[in-house]
């Protein structure tokens, strides 16, 4: 008859080596006895139930380790099996050979061996934590906090925080064992592994249910990848055909680089909804051709709060403004909500916050910049009958070579 | 010779080793001389075995005699000596401080 086998999950980190310890000596109680183990499973083949003591050692793996192998099994413990390396099992019978180690002080090398995985593995999510916080409190032009903290950046951040506990427990773990051999204490034989094989699972319950929270939480925002046609529905931006009706949108030029007449959402946790426009027009005037061009940024915060501090922001650093090309922003003091507006010529520049909403425009064109306020007021004041919040606006099927919404 | 300062109190482990490695053994053979030595009264698994024998090898105080086949095989330097002498006269001294009072007792009991 073929002896039966098993394979169990690998919960044990290589740090709860006493954890380990007693689980292998109750499931050889029950006659499944260790025979290897891999990166994911540890092995079992059935036999006889049996007291047995099972003990991990911890070792580098170098030229000495046969002839190291050799005198343990001498002194009475077979070698079964490693893990990582530098954490070795082995098992002798219940009461005869002596420990593996016999005075605790000297174990505390041995033990210290284990600290070093564990700071190799925590690199990783200190880095990726420590950038994503950088990048939370203002690093680059607007917070990126504000504007891109969404359900896959809080699902990245409890991956790597779950990281950071296991890891953090770990180390604690370690430190503590060491510092009971510095005062002379054996290791446990026999500690009890329930709580640590309950808490192991639950925390991935528990990221995975935060997770599905999260998802839940921004169920009913949108966001497009890339840039799009204009979608059929009426938008929150100001179109230019709105402005200028006898203008002709120009077409962009190549494919890859079409920011013109382009349209995009996107979504955050604080600024939920926001639209992204870039038009391009060309308008025939008593002087000959002449180009205007509108990009505009509408966003809508969950609270007026985070819309005064976009604006803030907005104010104070552009994403459409190149390096060196100073702004002028100033607060137009008649305006009821805030507007601060920059003005270069043809070009103007202005941030509009009303409670929740705000508005960067940029907006280079011969029409008087008050016809493009008043626009995005009306915009701003029927907003709760026009805009639909939770789906993409579908994009028109024929927009893509269709330039012609101006002659409406 | 100045000694490091974690070699003296010595732990039994080491004290048994330095005084089976006066002459060279390989890693069992140390083990059943420190039964011997001791008269069974120490203990001695190869976790610590391996464990004091890397350590007393970077400190010096012993080094690889002859390797027996493929067996490694150790003996005491004098480094190893010499702090095996301080460790005994160390031992001898605390004995002998607790001498009268402790035969005292007994005596009484």
């Amino acid at each position: 008859m073929r002896k039966k086998k098993k394979r169990r999950l690998f919960w044990f980190e290589w740090g709860a080596i006493e954890e380990a310890e007693s689980w292998l000596m109750d499931l050889a109680a029950q006659g499944w006895h260790l025979s290897g183990s891999g990166p994911i499973f540890w092995h079992f083949s059935q036999g006889e139930p049996q007291e047995i003591r099972y003990r991990c050692d911890v070792f580098r793996r170098d030229e000495e380790f046969q002839e190291r192998i050799s005198v343990y099994t001498q002194a009475g413990w077979e070698y079964v099996t490693s893990i990582n390396r530098q954490v070795h099992v082995f098992r002798g019978p219940a009461d005869e050979a002596p420990e593996i180690h016999t005075e605790p002080v000297e174990m505390v090398p041995s033990i210290s061996l284990l600290l070093r995985p564990y700071i190799w593995l925590g690199l990783f999510p200190l880095t990726a934590v420590a950038m994503l916080l950088i990048s939370i409190f203002g690093y680059g032009t607007i917070p990126w906090m504000l504007l891109h903290f969404d359900n896959l950046s809080l699902i990245f951040l409890l991956v790597q925080i779950f990281y950071l506990f296991v890891v953090g427990r770990g180390i604690i773990g370690v430190l503590r064992k060491r510092s009971k051999l510095r005062r002379g204490m054996p290791l446990a034989h026999g500690k009890s592994y329930r709580r640590y094989l309950a808490t192991m699972p639950g925390i991935l319950v528990a990221i995975l249910a935060l997770s599905v929270l999260a998802l839940g939480f921004s169920i009913n925002v949108f966001s497009s990848e890339g840039i799009s046609p204009f979608p059929e529905n009426e938008v929150p931006v100001v179109r230019i055909f709105e402005l200028i009706p006898e203008a002709q949108y120009v077409p962009g030029e190549s494919m890859d680089t079409d920011y013109d007449n382009g349209y995009r959402t996107s979504t955050s946790f604080l600024v939920p909804w926001q639209w992204f426009s870039y038009e391009f027009a060309g308008q025939v005037t008593g002087q000959g051709a002449y180009q205007t061009s509108l990009i505009t940024s509408a966003y809508r915060a969950r609270t007026p709060g985070l819309a005064n501090r976009l604006a803030r922001e907005l104010v104070r650093n552009s994403p459409y403004t190149p390096d060196g090309y100073a702004r002028n922003m100033h607060r137009v003091e008649s305006f009821t909500g805030g507007m601060w507006l920059h003005q270069d010529g043809n070009i103007h520049e202005f941030v509009i916050l009303e409670e929740d909403y705000v508005f960067h425009v940029l907006y280079n064109g011969l029409e008087p910049v008050e016809d493009l306020v008043d626009l995005l007021n009306h915009k701003i004041t029927k907003r709760d009958l026009e805009m639909t919040y939770g789906q993409c606006p579908s994009p028109r099927a024929d927009a893509g070579t269709d330039f012609s919404l101006c002659s409406e | 010779m100045a000694l490091a300062k974690n070699m003296v109190p010595m732990t039994e482990a080491m004290y048994y080793i330095l005084l089976a490695l006066c002459q060279p053994l390989h890693g069992y053979a140390i083990m059943g001389a420190v039964g011997e030595l001791s008269r069974g009264r120490v203990p001695m698994g190869p976790g610590t075995l391996y464990g004091v024998l890397n350590r007393m090898e970077k400190e010096r105080l012993i080094e690889l005699a002859t390797t027996d086949g493929r067996r490694k095989t150790y003996i005491i330097t004098a480094a190893g000596r010499e702090a095996l002498c301080q460790e005994y006269l160390r031992l001898s001294a605390m004995v002998a401080d607790g001498k009268d009072l402790i035969e005292e007792e007994g005596k009484n009991a």
